[in-house]
Formats: structure tokens, sequence, C-alpha cells
């Protein structure tokens, strides 16, 4: 599975319903333009649990990118994004070409399933928004702090973020450091890792951290460029290092300004790397120093944080040409935990922790975080400590044996299901059909046959001969030049769509009989109607009841000119009935469609066209084809009655003999036992159907005097139980309740005497009788 | 000890019986016995003779009188059952069990084997709201008729006539 620009070229907007799992919408970079903004609206967060269990934003296994000398151990990635948070973009990385290669957003409530064979994703979750400002041009605008995670994935990462890592990397440990002191690292993409050229053209809408931070603009990436103030920083932990105000809301902030001289590099061509949050009060600082040609990376220790985009990219992107900004807001600390926590990943603020902490089931580390997911969405909250080990997340991560095994979390399949489902299976229109081809076929009466008759046989010889001469075609038996004649229950004209009045043309001999020319397509639907099929049990009993349905209901359909067969209650009780019959001008013959509930249900065969017989020849054929024919069986309730089962044992009575084990004292499961299956006996008995062969086809003359519309027989069973039955046997259940909320006769099976202190022979009379059967 | 006497007219099977106090006896166990099934001598009179059940609060247990066997000397030997349903009936109600049958359900979806039913089924018959076919109607000019006839093609033969 190859992750290019086209990828997902095809993936519609999501139509998020309840309970659906909707589809995405993915724009590719590729095709994005900065002249044309793109409309970032709506929110949606990265659902955890159910798609990428072990990160907010996805993980890496396996699979291998390969850039210059190095080759990073990938593997895919597949997460959805659903609605409930602010909307983010993501970044999906090509294996191939090293680069970032496609970005795209979601909408709001959408979901977005990337799924990603060797590869990473760099996504960017959300599950906290919180409103910010930003200061360009002088003036401070309002923002959205929309926090994202860009981390690299790779089998190295450990190398370049020691502890900064996110669940589910191979070979990565599992805990993300969230800087106090802003961030020490500055990656360069040239020469030194997978990521090559970042090209501003392509992804204008990512953030990047440089001496400024610029909108995409390639053009900021000139040393000239003048420094950018930052928005606000939020310290949760109190850094000491010096910032400057800014305003938000018309309170002061703080913020670090950010220049060159101490930011995180001078390459412009960077891309920050882990996620970052900035803090109040914290300092930006890089190592990294450099030229714009020669960008050299210097690290100093690695941690990763949170960084933040811009919303509303398509203003930044138009107007922020020279200035880059970072939106920021004001948090607090527990705010600043919060969004921390929106990704789902172990975190702590303290480097010693992320280095050595016990995570999973093991954790007990107050300063270790573990975020917990409502639904599969992370919205800030998490515990700490011991309280981790009760997370179904605190366990998560990959066994390098099994790297896919986390498809089975999340629902992604490497055999997905690709069955189109209906619940419609409709009926086909031909446009040609074999009838009236090489033939002609007229709609006729008996009048206008009778006329035809006359004339063949009752005109003048000179007449006859002509006829004669003109059928010689037919060598000695101009007949055969009569094909066929059929009366039908119907009138055929109408049925058929129409045809052509014209004279009777036979062979070459047109006579001066009028017919109705039928066109080709000839085959007549005609609509039998329908009923419905009421669940008679249900509406004694007020809910579904057994006995609506087979084997205990049958039903029988009577259709004209196809017969009578069973109709089983399973597929029909309870629905609508309908039946439509196709008839075929050809042979004479018809196929009945039933529905149940418009759905194609079944289809039998019948004859609907009678012959009528030319000559003696004819008529034979026809009727020893009608004598002769093995027709279909028919099932009806006839069925020899087999053994009855025993109406049981008796009671037996009490026996209350004393000492030992007792024996059943109180019989009635006895008496239950033999009348046990007294309804199946009864019915195995009575109603098993007996398949009856019928020898000979159906004629359909005369069906023509059997009932001409379609009957549906319900046989339904009649329950006699007595006025005393619920309280000696009771109605079958199966339920689960609390004894005292019953009342009268009940009886449980394997009783849990939970709590019970009698002795061992108390226990055993009371697991008896409450299986046998109590009054409450 | 100490033993009250009842006459329970309850069914067995009851859970929480609605018991007629006759007296408090004092009796004593004829033998080695259990708990479970103890035998007691008490003295006989016309009103125990009547008592088909009992309680005896030394051991906190509701009986059966299963029998009364009655001796010289006036002395009545009662054979009891320990009655585990009234003994402990508020423990009973508070089980939370898988119920199979129920006096107070109705047929439903579970297959009942024991449901008594009648060998003679209901009928019903439905008919269907259309009558698609004019056989009762159609008359000699009704084109009820297909007739195929050698020929074809698209064009006209030269008329014979």
């Amino acid at each position: 599975m190859e992750i290019d620009e086209h990828y997902f070229d095809d993936m519609e907007q999501a139509d998020v319903g309840e309970g659906d799992v909707p589809k995405y919408r993915y724009q590719s970079f590729s095709t994005m333009s900065r002249s044309a903004p793109i409309d970032i609206s709506g929110a949606f967060a990265m659902q955890g649990g159910e798609y990428a269990p072990y990160a907010n934003m996805g993980v890496v296994y396996g699979g291998t990118l390969s850039s210059g000398s190095q080759t990073y151990d990938l593997t895919q990635l597949n997460y959805q994004i659903r609605s409930g948070a602010p909307q983010h973009l993501f970044v999906t990385y090509s294996p191939n070409s090293g680069r970032l290669a496609t970005a795209g957003y979601t909408g709001a409530g959408e979901v977005l399933r990337v799924p990603l064979a060797s590869g990473y994703n760099i996504a960017f979750p959300s599950g906290y928004f919180l409103d910010g400002s930003y200061y360009s041009n002088n003036t401070y605008k309002n923002s959205w702090w929309t926090p994202a995670l860009i981390n690299e994935f790779s089998g190295n990462v450990a190398n370049w973020y020691k502890n900064s890592l996110c669940l589910g990397f191979r070979y990565a440990t599992s805990v993300l450091y969230v800087s106090v002191k802003g961030y020490d690292e500055t990656f360069s993409s040239i020469g030194a890792g997978p990521l090559d050229e970042f090209d501003f053209d392509v992804y204008p809408n990512i953030t990047q951290i440089t001496y400024s931070i610029y909108s995409g603009n390639k053009s900021n990436r000139s040393d000239n460029v003048t420094k950018t103030r930052l928005g606000c920083f939020c310290n949760p932990w109190r850094d000491t290092i010096k910032a400057q105000d800014v305003r938000f809301n018309n309170d002061s902030l703080q913020y670090e300004e950010i220049d060159r001289t101490d930011l995180y590099g001078t390459g412009y061509n960077m891309v920050h790397q882990g996620a970052h949050l900035f803090y109040s009060d914290s300092r930006v600082k890089s190592t990294s120093y450099g030229t714009a040609a020669n960008p050299v990376t210097k690290r100093k220790e690695t941690y990763g944080w949170f960084g933040c985009l811009r919303g509303l990219y398509s203003k930044l992107v138009k107007n922020e040409t020279t200035d880059g900004v970072l939106y920021a807001a004001h948090l607090t600390k527990e705010e600043c935990c919060k969004v921390v926590s929106t990704f789902g990943l172990y975190w702590t603020g303290t480097q010693s922790v992320a280095a050595t902490a016990t995570t999973g089931s093991g954790a007990t580390d107050d300063l270790l975080r573990l975020p917990v997911a409502k639904n599969g969405v992370y919205y800030g909250d998490y515990v700490t400590g011991v309280k981790i080990r009760e997370q179904p997340n605190a366990d998560w991560g990959i066994d390098p044996d099994e790297p896919f095994e986390w498809w089975d979390d999340n629902g992604v399949t490497d055999n997905p299901d690709i069955n189109d489902y209906t619940e419609d299976m409709p009926l086909n229109t031909p446009t040609i059909t074999p009838f009236g081809v090489f033939n002609r076929a007229y709609a006729m009466s008996i009048n206008g046959l009778n006329n035809l008759a006359d004339f063949l046989w009752n005109r003048s010889d000179t007449v006859f001969e002509s006829l004669v001469q003109a059928l010689k075609l037919y060598g000695d038996d101009p007949m055969q030049a009569l094909i066929d004649c059929r009366m039908y229950p119907f009138d055929v004209f109408s049925k058929s769509g129409g045809g052509v009045s014209q004279h009777i043309t036979i062979g070459r001999y047109q006579t001066d009989i009028i017919g109705l020319h039928m066109g080709n397509v000839s085959n007549a639907i005609i609509d039998l109607g329908l009923c419905q099929w009421r669940l008679y049990h249900k509406e004694a009993y007020g809910g579904k009841c057994f006995l609506d349905y087979a084997p205990y209901s049958t039903g029988i359909l009577y259709v004209p000119y196809v017969g009578e067969f069973t109709l089983n209650a399973d597929v029909y009780a309870g629905h609508e009935v309908s039946a439509k019959l196709v008839v075929d001008f050809m042979t004479g013959s018809c196929q009945c469609v039933i529905y149940s509930d418009g759905c194609l249900a079944e289809t039998r065969a019948g004859q609907i066209g009678v012959n009528v017989p030319f000559s003696s020849v004819n008529a034979a054929q026809w009727a020893s084809g009608v004598m002769s024919g093995i027709g279909q069986s028919l099932h009806g309730l006839i069925g020899a009655a087999t053994s009855v089962s025993p109406m049981g044992n008796g009671s037996k009575g009490v026996n209350l003999s004393k000492g030992g084990v007792p024996s059943l004292k109180i019989d009635v499961g006895q008496l239950a036992g033999g009348l046990s299956d007294m309804a199946s006996g009864v019915y195995h008995s009575v109603y098993t159907p007996l398949p009856v062969e019928q020898k000979g086809l159906p004629s359909s003359a005369a069906s023509q005097w059997l009932p001409q519309r379609c009957y549906l027989i319900i046989y339904t069973p009649k329950v006699i139980a007595p006025n005393s039955y619920g309280s000696s046997v009771g109605y079958a259940c199966e339920k689960t309740s609390r004894l005292g909320d019953l009342s009268g006769f009940t009886r449980c099976v394997n009783p849990d005497v939970t709590g019970f202190g009698g002795t061992q022979i108390e226990k055993q009379l009371l697991e008896t009788w409450l299986q046998n059967g109590v009054d409450l | 000890m100490n033993v009250d006497l009842f006459i329970n007219y309850s069914d067995n099977k009851q859970v929480g019986k609605t018991l007629t106090f006759l007296k408090t006896v004092s009796a004593m166990l004829t033998e080695n016995c259990t708990m479970e099934y103890p035998n007691l001598i008490l003295h006989s009179d016309g009103s125990v003779l009547q008592a088909n059940y009992c309680y005896i609060s030394d051991w906190g247990r509701y009986y059966f009188i299963n029998r009364h066997v009655l001796n010289k000397g006036e002395r009545d030997t009662i054979e009891c059952t320990v009655d585990v349903l009234q003994t402990y009936e508020g423990i009973i109600r508070n089980f939370v069990c898988t119920v199979t049958r129920q006096q107070n359900e109705k047929p439903n979806q579970i297959v009942d084997g024991l449901l008594p039913l009648s060998p003679q089924k209901d009928r019903k018959i439905i008919d269907f709201n259309r009558t698609p076919f004019n056989l009762n109607g159609a008359g000699a000019d009704s084109l009820n008729f297909v007739l195929n006839v050698a020929g074809g093609g698209g064009g006209s033969p030269d008329p014979e006539m």
C-alpha cells in the first residue's frame, strides 16, 4: 500500500451518524495552494482507543524508511479523528521520497482514517481548544491555540529524543517528557535525518520553529527576517526565565520573544521535532547555529514537547507574509496538563521520571501521567501514580514480534469486508427478448381468431391455393406456419406495452384479418398484490412469541397458475408478503416472484398460457406434455401422527426420608421432565410437513377455474394452557432476577446460593427447591 | 427445648408461609438425630395432634411435621424435616438467580416445550388485495390470445391478395 498524494483522492466527506463509522475527507497538500486559502472550520478530535489505541497521534510500526544512509523501521498507522475538538491538520510522510508527502484536515464532525503501509504519519491531534491571540503587525489578533504534536516516528527516534517518545514506537521508550525549559533541540532536516528539505511551498501550513515562526512563507527563509514575537507561553512549572508581556484580551501574558540570537537555530528549513508546548516564562533556546545555506544542528538535551498550529491558516497564509506568529494563550498549569494529555501519551514534566518511571501495571510515580480517554477520545483528563495501573491503555505497547496485533484493537483489518450489502433485489426490464424474432406475434380475441380460422378454411379455393403456395417454405405441412396460439387470463395487449394494428401475415401470405402486432419486449409483469402476515401471538401476549414462527406457525401461499406452496414463517411472519408474475409469451410459462417486505424471497415456476391446438398432432403433443410431466412437490399440513411424548411419570409426592443425603423430595421436576417438549412432541407429530409429489404438469386450462387471486393461509397454534398453568408449571423465560422482586411460581437453574449459611444438607435442599420451583 | 407448634396451610414450596400458631410445648429429642431431621417427644393432647409444622427456637429453624407417632403415656413423637424456605426466607429473597420459568411471564420468544398446544391450529385465510385477471368478465373481443405465426423480418411481403 503506497501512500502518495493521490492516495486519498477519493475520500468522501463523512456523515457522522450515531453508531456509524463514517468515512473521512482528506485533501492532499499537493493540491493545496497558498493562493487559495483553505477554510478550516469545525472541529474534530482524534479518537484514541478504538482506532489508535496506542497513541492519539498514531503509531508507527515496522516498515522501512530510507533516506540517505539512514534506514528507519516504520510501520503502518491507522487512526481516526472524530468530531469533538478543534480541527487539525495532519501530515503523512512518504518513505520513498523522504519528504512529508501529504497532509490533510478534517472538517467538523468528520472522522479521518489514514491507513498507512510503510511510512509514518505526523498527526495533529487535539482534544482541547483554547482561545488565544497573537501579535502581528503591531496588533493583537484573536487566534486559536490548537495543540498539535509533530513527531518524527522512526526506529532511531530514541537517538534524538531519548525520553521523549510516544507509546507504540518500536525501540522507543514510552514516556513523553514535557520540557519546562523549552526547546533545546533543533533538528536540521538537511543531511541529519529522514527529512529532506522541508518545502514550504508544498507544505504551507506547517508551523516551523526557526528563529522566526513561519506560516509557510518561503520568502521568510532569509536571514533578514525580523524577529518575530511569539504569543504567550504558559509555564505551569513557573520557570524563572524572563519573559516579556503580551496582551490577550487586556490580560497581561507572558511570552518569550524569540530572536535569532537565542532561537532554535538559524536554519530555515527546520521542522521542530517532537511536540511543542510553549510555556510562559520559558525561554526558547537553541544551540544550533549556522547559516541559511548550511544550517548546522547541535543537539543538546532532547525533549519532545508540544507545538501549536494556527487555526485559520488561510488568513495567515494570505496576510502574514513577513511575520510568522505562533498563536498562544494563557494557560494555567492544569490547562497545560490538559493540553498535553489530549495526546494520549504517557508524559511527565520531570526528566528523570521520563527516563526511569515504570509504566503500565507497575506504575507508581505520581509525577507520571497517563491520559484517560472518554469513548476513545482524549479530552485532557489524566491519572497519575498507581491509578495508572487501572487504565486500559496503561500497558499498550508494541510487541516487535507481533507488530500488527494492534489492528485487532482498533478495527483495522487487512481483510476488509468488500461486500456490497443491499435491501433490494429489483426485477430487470430487458430491452430485447427473443419474442417476435423470426416470427410474428399478434394479440387476438376470440372473434379475431375465429375470423382467421374462417379465412383459412372457409374461403374460396383460390384463396386456399394461394395460401398453400405462399407457405411452400414449410414443406408438406403448411400448418407449420402457425406456430402456436395461447390464451391468457388477461388482456395481453395492455399488459405487453402495446402493439401495432395490422393485417395478420402468415409467412409471405397477408390475410385480411386484423391483429395487433406485438413488439419484441413482451414479458408482462403482473402485480398480484400483497397482504400482511401478522404476528397473532405477539398481539395476544404483548410481545414477540415463538408461536408465530416456524415450526409452530406455517403459511401456505396459493398463486394462480403456479400452485400452492409453503412459506417459511421465519422469513415472512411479521412482514408484508407480496407477489408478482412474470409472463413469458414465448412459452406460456410464468415465474412467480414472492417478496418479503419488498425484498425478493423466492421464485416459483408455473404455466399461465393455455395452448389452443391447431391440429391433431399439435393437440396430442400438448396433452402428452401435460399428462406425463413431473411437477413440483407440494408441501402441506399432512402428516402421520407419531408418538406423542408421555405425559410424565406423575408426582411421587414428598419423600421426607431422614438421614443421609436426601433424594429428590418434591417431584415437580420429574413431572416437568415428563411433560418436557410436549409442545414440540405434539407439533412434531402433527405438523411435520410431508412432501407430496404431484404427477403431471399443472393444467393452465384447469387453472382458469381455480381462484384467480393469491391467498395466504396461515396456520397458527392454539395455546390450551389451563388457568393454573402459571402457578404450577410457569412460563418459560430466561432472565436474571433477584428473587425478592418476583412473585408466584418461580423456577431457577443452577441457583447461586452464595451467602447461604445453612448446613450442607440444607443447601442441597434449597438448591433442589429452587430448581424444582418455589412460590415467592 | 421449647417448640412452637403451628398449622401450615401453605404449600410446601411457598417461601414465607402463612402459619397458624397453636401452642408452645416442651419437647425432647428421642435419640441421636440430625438437626435437619429431628424426632421430638412431647406431651400429646388434641391440639398438639393438629400441628403439622413447628419452630425450634433453640436451633432457629422451621420444620415440617411429617407424622405423629403416638406412644404410651400420652406421648407424641413428631418426625420433622427442616423447611429451608421458611427458615431462610430473607436470604432466599435476596438471591439473584437465573430464572427459567415464572408464573407471571407470558409466552414470549423463548421456545417453551412445556406449553400445551392444541393439535388443531387456527387457520386464517388472507386474500391479496389485487385481482389482475379478467376471465370473469372477458368477452369475445377481449385480447386474451397471442397468436404466433411464421414470418417476421422488417419488410412486408407483397400482398398476395
